[in-house]
């Protein structure tokens, strides 16, 4: 859900101050931190704008807000997100157990494998601790 | 499970849009719901038989599975 209009004022000024310091840093060993300062104070300007844009058009179409506000909540609609979701993580832990085997055959360094392998185990830690919480819970 | 919700819905006289907007459901539930592709939860059934001033059992029909 959106924020407040003041979190994204807030949110553009932090963006145009990062862009605007980025150009007080000169030399060749400030390059890096300048191009982040760029890189992120561009990123949030046009965030908040997008999303001031947003809440203006959510005060003058406040039907529409509303309708938006049904579909995302309704039931049906939940149900088919979450298992859409599901679908997909199920999905994604195959090919990450097939990007694992690639790297095998390929010979690539084993870190790479490990992690690879090492994200298919968080999924299924994961999945099991929020098992284990709705048990709990319902 | 069946469901009596276009017939009760069509004799009240309600589109399914107005139906939706009163049960705060998108228009696509209601014709789910009609169709028989989708079962509504509990809090849904209730609302529905609530808006028509019915049992839940009158619009929702129940069949155990052989």
């Amino acid at each position: 859900m959106l924020k407040k209009k003041s979190f994204y004022i807030m949110t553009l000024i932090i963006g145009i101050v990062l862009f605007c310091s980025s150009f007080l840093l000169r030399g060749e060993e400030l390059k890096t931190i300048s191009g982040i300062l760029i890189g992120i104070g561009a990123g949030l300007i046009g965030m908040s704008i997008v999303n001031l844009w947003m809440k203006g058009f959510e005060e003058k179409n406040p039907e529409l807000v509303k309708e938006n506000e049904i579909e995302f909540k309704d039931e049906r609609n939940v149900m088919i997100r979450y298992r859409a979701k599901a679908k997909a993580g199920d999905i994604i832990q195959w090919f990450i157990m097939g990007i694992a085997y690639l790297l095998i055959i390929i010979d690539a360094p084993l870190w790479t494998i490990l992690i690879t392998v090492g994200g298919f185990v968080l999924y299924h830690i994961i999945c099991l601790y929020y098992m284990n919480k709705y048990q709990k819970e319902m | 499970m069946k469901n009596r919700l276009e017939e009760i819905r069509k004799q009240h006289g309600i589109r399914q849009e107005d139906l939706a907007k009163v049960l705060e459901v998108s228009r696509q539930t209601i014709g789910s719901l009609e169709n028989g592709r989708y079962n509504p939860s509990i809090i849904l059934a209730f609302k529905i038989a609530r808006y028509f001033n019915m049992a839940v059992e009158d619009i929702f029909i129940y069949e155990e599975e052989e």
